[in-house]
């Protein structure tokens, strides 16, 4: 998937999963710096989504009567 | 009128006049005489102080109501083919406070022996949805509500809004319909939220009748219902898979705030940021008192290696012939080679006698053996 049609969902999913890699048994002294840098971009993107996206609302137009 | 016309045709003429002047009546009165006739229509009376009109209706759109109840029958007038007068309703609503009451008790009995309410039924709403379904009057402050909250906590949904009426007997097939859309697209909405701002009783009543109740029950796509404000709970609210006070608590129901998002997304940052540090620190101790142990360890050789030295030292001091002359010892030597035990010496034999400093040339005198 191209980042940028990663919904907040899914880049909320990819920091939940570097935090438990943190709190696990499996953290390796190598890739924190790698993954620390990732978790900060993930965030960055969160935040762009939350303040430039808008949501998009749509009168249907079909009748109902 | 001067054509002669059969009694099936002044029928028929009569009840197209009857329909062009009053396409719709609503009519109420208290409801009495009431029959049901194979199970598929409800006949009974309509009366007040002065006056009666029979009334039909399909038995599937009268619900909630009995005998002695005060109602609203809104349909259309006719003559039967018996050329009876009648009120063919398709709509019956409680009215005044006892009978919406009433209605709303024998409703709700009901659908509770059918388990419409009960909490296994919920289902757990997608959090935060992608795609909504928003019922409501389009130009109602109750939907401008729920979009600005909506705006204002998250973003990136999509809301296709199903423009309806929200009160009056039109608003019951509406909305039941708008239902029925969101749940036959291809790709259906995520949450359907019915909603409406405060009414009075009677204004709210469609969302206690048996139409929209069993609508909302039958969505495949989980559903909030948020009707008037937290004192009013419609049998649609209780039927629904989540109940919204208003239409502004539908929208923080439906998605959290981006603001705490935010902020719990940039505490996590900070908590990792803690769990490095306490990391390198980790390995910084270690490497410290791996430092500190490899240390003592090379002083440790290094002094092994100085006693080792001084010892050596100490040995070569104590074999170095000078120290052993200083003593007073002398080396004796025969033609250059030192005299051992098994030398050949001899009266007369030249020799040379090493001192501590000094060396004597000297002839031997006598030869004897030394037992000591």
């Amino acid at each position: 998937m191209a980042e940028s049609d990663k919904t907040i969902k899914d880049l909320q999913a990819e920091l939940d999963e570097i935090v438990t890699w943190f709190e696990s048994d499996e953290i390796s002294i190598d890739e924190v710096a790698v993954k620390y840098e990732k978790a900060n971009e993930l965030v960055k993107q969160i935040e762009h989504k939350l303040t430039e996206t808008e949501n998009k609302i749509t009168k249907i137009t079909a009748k109902f009567s | 009128m001067d054509n002669e016309i059969s009694v099936a045709e002044f029928l028929a003429f009569t009840n197209q006049i009857l329909e062009n002047a009053f396409p719709q009546v609503k009519v109420y009165g208290e409801i009495s005489q009431l029959k049901i006739w194979r199970n598929q229509l409800a006949f009974f009376d309509l009366k007040d102080d002065e006056g009666v009109i029979n009334c039909m209706i399909p038995i599937a759109a009268l619900t909630g109501v009995e005998e002695g109840m005060n109602v609203l029958a809104i349909g259309r007038p006719r003559l039967t083919n018996k050329g009876r007068f009648s009120l063919s309703a398709h709509v019956v609503l409680p009215k005044g406070e006892g009978a919406l009451k009433k209605s709303f008790d024998i409703l709700r009995q009901k659908l509770e022996k059918e388990g419409l309410f009960d909490d296994d039924r919920k289902r757990i709403l997608p959090y935060p949805p992608k795609a909504v379904g928003l019922i409501t009057a389009a130009d109602s402050a109750a939907c401008a509500d729920f979009i600005k909250i909506l705006n204002e906590r998250w973003s990136g949904v999509d809301v296709q809004v199903a423009d309806v009426q929200v009160q009056g007997e039109i608003a019951i097939s509406q909305i039941t319909k708008a239902i029925d859309y969101f749940n036959q697209q291809s790709t259906p909405p995520d949450v359907i939220v019915v909603t409406r701002g405060g009414g009075s009783a009677e204004d709210l009543v469609i969302f206690n009748t048996e139409q929209i109740t069993r609508a909302v029950a039958a969505s495949r796509v989980p559903m909030i219902v948020a009707v008037g404000h937290e004192i009013d709970t419609s049998l649609a609210e209780l039927v629904a898979d989540r109940r919204a006070s208003t239409p502004s608590n539908a929208a923080q129901m439906l998605v959290p705030d981006k603001r705490h998002y935010l902020e719990s997304a940039k505490d996590k940052i900070v908590y990792l940021e803690s769990i490095s540090k306490r990391l390198v620190s980790g390995l910084q101790d270690e490497n410290h008192v791996l430092t500190q142990s490899i240390r003592s360890l090379i002083v440790e050789q290094i002094n092994r290696y100085k006693d080792h030295l001084s010892q050596k030292k100490h040995l070569l001091l104590a074999l170095n012939p000078n120290q052993i002359l200083k003593k007073g010892y002398a080396i004796l030597r025969k033609a250059g080679t030192v005299v051992g035990s098994e030398t050949e010496l001899s009266k007369n034999d030249d020799i040379e006698i090493d001192l501590y400093k000094r060396r004597l040339i000297a002839t031997i005198n006598k030869v004897e053996l030394n037992n000591g």
